[in-house]
């Protein structure tokens, strides 16, 4: 049998590579679409020669593979990304800048869809059929048909405006000096500074529950269902007969199982989530990557897109792995399959 | 003798429908998805006859009446231009219905059929090919995907619509993908393989029913989602122009007069829901009629 | 059951707390804190429609970067407040050779930057070798006029021309002064710009390096940008009513800017909001609003080189289907353009134009009268308007209406402001007409002649035409040439008499103007008691303004 490192090692290396692939495929693309981005970005009566001294500064002007392999050979050398027209700062820079807000974003809509979803699922599936039941699937519906900015709209409308909990969108500007991680939460409480911190977390809490009511709601149906199909199922009748005491039944031989479908759809929504958030972002004023990302698209910056596309890229990668470790890890059936 | 099984075989399968049909009439909410879903079809044909003011979805402006609150004449209110916002969203009803359903016609095969190859074959090199290519699908951000093919296709909400379709395979080849690799070990497709069932027939009669559920869900949810994301191509021409409507354009353009002039917004983004709502229900009916078996 | 009673309990007490934490955070708010954590009382929350593309004065033109660089950076010479003339700002006064190629400017000896370090001639001389070099923002102004900057002692310096410019002393109202000691002490040696390295445009990308009354504390491109008082200004001493903070962020939103002004989480709204924002948002207490006339109009600009509107015919017609009324109306009551250089640009023509009342009749007779008379169907006529570009698709709609009524095949266009960008930069794809609004640079007719018809500015936003007339290059050139200030306005005049009576290749309904809302509880604004700047970016002068 082949060590564990090997093969972690032996994926990590086919990840580079793709991502080294989806990089040339990236730059190849953007140049299909036609008007010269250098100029478009310097606007009017801008002097031939400034053109042509940053097109070259930015290698535009050499053909694909050889742009392709300074890039990279740039990368290697400085761990600089390339200038971004959008920024005029390096790619790299930007993202270190914009992707830890959305990934604390990220991560506290994750957390709230995952306990939120599984607690909603499990009730509704162990009240099934009463009115509580009721009551969350008419819910889980309408979470599920209302698009995530109707909610930051009406958020902002009801808790904003009409009761004045929460601040209009935008975010705190974070001192330099508290900037570890990049993200505005976690770097406030670290730094000691909990007003700001507080905050923070005010102007974070309503495009949160944005995001994560629709993940809620989808979620937490499949959830339902899938405890009740494993409620039927003949071990749960046997463990009852045999007496194992409800709370066991539920924690240990119910929870467990009827969470690997739920699992698969939850890293889809996670990492749906980070992809198409940017409609909340712009609703709520919070400058985050998604927000970073139209940017760069909008005025066809080509090495600000490759720095999107691959940060896209590396957490779709690692969300698939964790899930795909997660299913392994719930259901033995995949685990002894994978090690015969 | 022959013929006779052969029309015990057909008994069985109109027998099965029937089943199938009486559950699904039984449930009211499936009956209820079934009307909405109904009733937008109405509309997508004959929107035109249907409306109040069907001029207003042409190159019309009524200065002196516009952001009028709704009323007994204009039952959803008045826009920017003084269109009635009901007669525009029932004709833009059909335009984005259509980009869903091209949308999701042209995605769901491809990803469903690439997801099921891939996790029947999982742990292979098929496997290992499908996977990476679809992860970088999914990388890549619908809206350059969109550019890219506006470049070489030209503009139109059909190329808009075919653009969002290249991107949006991926997602349903993934859900396909995690889902088929449950269902691959179960003991019935693993008989069915040593039973020397070919490869295709296993995928298609074994694994695919046994995961179509996410699939509907996902199918259902999306109708929205693909309304709301093709309004985000006007950012690059590929949208529906105006002064034609669109109902995901004009919850766009309708969120920037809220609250004031809450109902330019709402009554599209209601419509909206209701379709995805319909879409939904009937989805769910769908699906649990499906599960009945041949006894 | 008992255990499932038991989980209940806990949700409730869960959601109890809940409650309660948010209840105690609904006290702890105070209105005003929707985008900073300042506690400082004296801070002014600016919503604009971008920001500049950097901190730096040598980038970046238009409004939003005056906005911000009128209160960072000072130049030889400002605007007068009423009359837009040059008047002495950092130099005390000037003086030019009687044939206009040299121009000896005697600076002042007390001016000093943000940092403290005093401003000389080395600093005027460093700041205009970089503006040109750098190439970008307004440097097209002074790319081929000024050969070279001269230090003649510390505080005289003098610019020597390569050809004579009219313009000269009005257009240096765009020249900023940077502080060279702390850009020199921040070069980066590796650049684009050979032996002066990157020319120090990495630090200023977030850092102010000028002499103004305030200085930029926190910069994130197109998102936000904080403007800190100066404290050690060196002309006058700012008002300790001025705003301590002025926080700027970039709202294009409707319904954002509605609900921030209904909550008090901004202070002033930027002047472009549609009529119908602006009201909603005037109907919050203490909310006004105020009129800055710019120095541009707004445009439909007809396509010369694409058929339908390659015929004057057909572009007499558009004109005359052009409901100037109406939309100057739905604009918010605009002045009505004469021409198409407003009058508030010096050597504008103020008489002998031809005028194009909206009379369909008279549009149907020219179409009659062009070459496509009879297949007018034939020809689609794409109007295109930059999306959530304040009224202009609403111009756009009801130009549109009116041509479709006279038998044109008309096809809209609402695209986004890269796409229009990225369309204008080639005939083949820009739009038969496009309808916005452009502003001259300098306060002369000259300025906004060049920007909107000379053939080296075409291939942007700001030109339709495609004109690419060699006559009016020369023509052009010529009055810039001419030193005698009269004499050169009269060439003006002439050229704009040409473009709207003979090739009649834009057309201007209105002036355009800047209409932003304030909260009066919160400050009073010089601007709004009688002491507007004829500038419109110039009132955004802080140090002016007045906290309660």
């Amino acid at each position: 049998m082949t060590k564990g490192y090997v093969i972690v090692l032996k994926k990590f290396f086919i990840a580079i590579a793709i991502l080294l692939v989806l990089s040339f495929i990236i730059l190849g693309y953007i140049r299909l679409i036609p008007g010269c981005p250098v100029r478009l970005s310097l606007g009017p009566g801008i002097p031939e020669d400034t053109v042509i001294r940053l097109r070259s500064e930015m290698f535009l002007d050499e053909p694909l593979p050889v742009q392709w392999f300074y890039w990279i050979v740039n990368m290697l050398t400085t761990g600089n990304m390339g200038t971004s027209l959008h920024s005029l700062r390096d790619v790299s820079v930007d993202i270190a800048i914009f992707l830890p807000r959305s990934l604390e974003l990220v991560i506290m809509a994750a957390i709230v869809m995952l306990v939120f979803s599984v607690m909603i699922g499990t009730f509704s599936a162990l009240f099934k059929n009463t009115w509580l039941d009721n009551v969350l699937r008419i819910l889980a519906y309408l979470g599920a048909v209302i698009p995530s900015f109707v909610f930051g709209i009406l958020f902002l409308l009801v808790f904003g405006v009409s009761l004045r909990w929460f601040p209009i969108g935008g975010l705190p500007t974070i001192p330099v000096e508290y900037t570890l991680t990049g993200m505005p939460l976690f770097d406030s409480i670290v730094a000691g500074d909990f007003a700001l911190a507080g905050n923070v977390f005010r102007s974070q809490i309503l495009p949160v529950l944005s995001v994560s009511v629709g993940g809620i709601a989808y979620t937490s149906r499949l959830h339902r269902s899938s405890v009740i199909e494993i409620l039927n199922a003949d071990y749960i009748a046997f463990a009852r007969v045999a007496g194992v005491s409800r709370k066991t039944l539920i924690l240990k031989h119910l929870m467990k199982p009827s969470f690997i479908p739920t699992l698969t759809i939850y890293g889809l929504q996670v990492a749906f989530l980070l992809a198409n958030m940017f409609l909340v972002e712009s609703i709520f004023r919070f400058p985050g990557f998604a927000f970073y990302a139209f940017s760069v698209i909008q005025v066809k910056d080509s090495y600000g897109i490759v720095g999107v596309t691959l940060v896209f890229g590396i957490i779709l990668a690692i969300v698939n792995a964790l899930v795909d470790i997660g299913v392994a890890g719930l259901d033995p059936r995949i685990r002894l399959k994978a090690s015969e | 003798m022959n013929h006779e099984i052969a029309s015990k075989k057909i008994n069985a399968r109109s027998e099965l429908f029937r089943r199938r049909c009486y559950k699904f009439s039984r449930n009211p909410l499936s009956m209820f998805g079934l009307v909405i879903v109904a009733v937008c079809m109405l509309f997508v044909l004959f929107a035109q006859y249907l409306v109040p003011f069907p001029d207003d979805a042409q190159l019309t402006t009524h200065m002196t009446k516009t952001f009028q609150a709704p009323s007994l004449e204009h039952i959803a209110g008045t826009d920017e231009f003084g269109r009635d916002v009901f007669s525009r969203a029932m004709i833009g009803l059909r335009y984005s219905l259509l980009t869903s359903i091209i949308v999701l016609g042209l995605s769901v095969p491809f990803g469903v059929f690439l997801g099921l190859i891939a996790g029947y074959y999982r742990n292979t090199w098929i496997d290992s090919v499908i996977t990476r290519f679809t992860e970088m699908f999914m990388a890549i951000p619908t809206l350059v995907t969109a550019m890219v093919i506006s470049a070489l296709a030209g503009g139109g909400w059909f190329v808009g619509a075919v653009a969002i379709a290249v991107s949006w395979w991926a997602w349903f080849c993934r859900l396909t993908y995690t889902s088929a690799i449950s269902v691959s070990n179960e003991l019935f497709v693993v008989y069915a393989e040593l039973s020397g069932v070919k490869v295709i027939r296993v995928i298609l009669q074994d694994i695919l029913p046994n995961i179509s559920a996410p699939i509907i869900t996902k199918i259902s949810l999306d109708m929205g989602s693909v309304i709301i994301i093709a309004a985000s191509l006007n950012f690059i021409g590929l949208g529906v122009q105006p002064p034609t409507p669109s109902l995901g354009a004009m919850v766009a353009t309708g969120i920037s007069y809220l609250p004031q002039q809450w109902w330019m917004c709402t009554f599209p983004a209601i419509i909206i829901m209701l379709v995805v709502l319909g879409f939904n229900l009937l989805g769910d009916g769908l699906g649990d009629a499906l599960t009945l078996e041949v006894k | 059951m008992k255990n499932v009673k038991r989980m209940i309990s806990f949700v409730v007490i869960a959601a109890l707390m809940v409650v309660t934490i948010t209840g105690c955070v609904q006290q702890s708010i105070e209105p005003g804190t929707g985008t900073t954590t300042d506690t400082r009382n004296n801070v002014l929350n600016v919503a604009v429609t971008a920001t500049p593309e950097a901190a730096d004065a040598a980038m970046g033109a238009g409004e939003n970067c005056m906005t911000v660089f009128n209160n960072v950076y000072e130049g030889l010479v400002r605007n007068n407040r009423e009359s837009g003339m040059p008047e002495p700002m950092l130099a005390k006064s000037w003086e030019s050779s009687p044939d206009g190629m040299t121009w000896t400017f005697f600076l002042r000896d007390d001016v000093h930057f943000a940092d403290g370090s005093p401003m000389t001639a080395a600093d005027v001389k460093y700041s205009m070798d970089r503006f040109l070099t750098i190439g970008r923002g307004q440097s097209s102004i002074f790319q081929d006029v000024v050969e070279e900057t001269q230090i003649v002692d510390e505080h005289t310096v003098r610019f020597v021309l390569a050809r004579p410019f009219g313009p000269f002393i009005t257009a240096m109202t765009q020249f900023m002064v940077v502080n060279k000691t702390l850009l020199e002490a921040n070069t980066l040696s590796s650049g684009p710009f050979g032996t002066h390295g990157d020319f120090g445009t990495g630090f200023a990308l977030a850092h102010s390096v000028g002499s103004g009354p305030y200085i930029i504390t926190n910069f994130e491109p197109n998102v936000s940008l904080t403007l800190t008082k100066n404290e050690n200004y060196w002309r006058i001493p700012i008002s300790e009513a001025a705003p301590d903070v002025v926080n700027m962020f970039v709202e294009l939103e409707g319904a954002n800017i509605r609900m921030l002004s209904a909550v008090g989480g901004v202070d002033i709204i930027h002047g472009r909001s549609e009529t119908i924002t602006l009201n909603a948002v005037l109907d919050n207490p203490g909310w006004r609003t105020v009129t800055f006339e710019e120095p541009g109009h707004n445009y439909f600009m007809f396509n010369t080189r694409k058929a339908p509107t390659d015929c004057v015919h057909i572009r007499r017609a558009i004109a005359y289907a052009t409901d100037s009324v109406l939309m100057a109306e739905i604009s918010g009551d605009m002045p009505l353009a004469y021409g198409v250089i407003p009058n508030m640009l010096l050597g504008s023509a103020t008489s002998g134009l031809a005028t194009y009342d909206f009379n369909l009749e008279r549009a149907r007779e020219q179409v009659a009268l062009s070459v496509y008379a009879d297949t007018l169907a034939n020809y689609p006529i794409s109007i295109s308007n930059i999306q959530g570009n304040g009224e202009t698709g609403r111009m756009c709609m009801i130009l549109g209406e009116s041509l479709s009524q006279i038998g044109f095949n008309v096809q809209l266009i609402d695209a986004a402001w890269v796409l229009f960008v990225n369309n204008q930069s080639a005939i083949e794809t820009s739009p038969n007409v496009t309808n916005l609004i452009v502003t001259a640079n300098f306060m002369e007719a000259g300025s906004l002649l060049e920007f909107r018809f000379a053939s080296y500015f075409s291939g942007s936003w700001n030109q339709n035409e495609w004109l690419l007339s060699d006559e009016f290059d020369d023509r052009i050139a010529d009055a810039f040439a001419t030193i005698n200030d009269e004499e050169r306005f009269e060439k003006y005049r002439a050229i704009e008499e040409w473009l709207v009576n003979d090739l009649v290749v834009s057309y201007s309904p209105f002036v355009s103007a800047l209409r932003p809302a304030w909260n009066s509880d919160v400050f009073s604004w010089p601007a709004d008691e009688g002491r507007a700047h004829v500038i419109p970016t110039h009132n955004y002068y802080f140090a002016y303004f007045t906290m309660r």
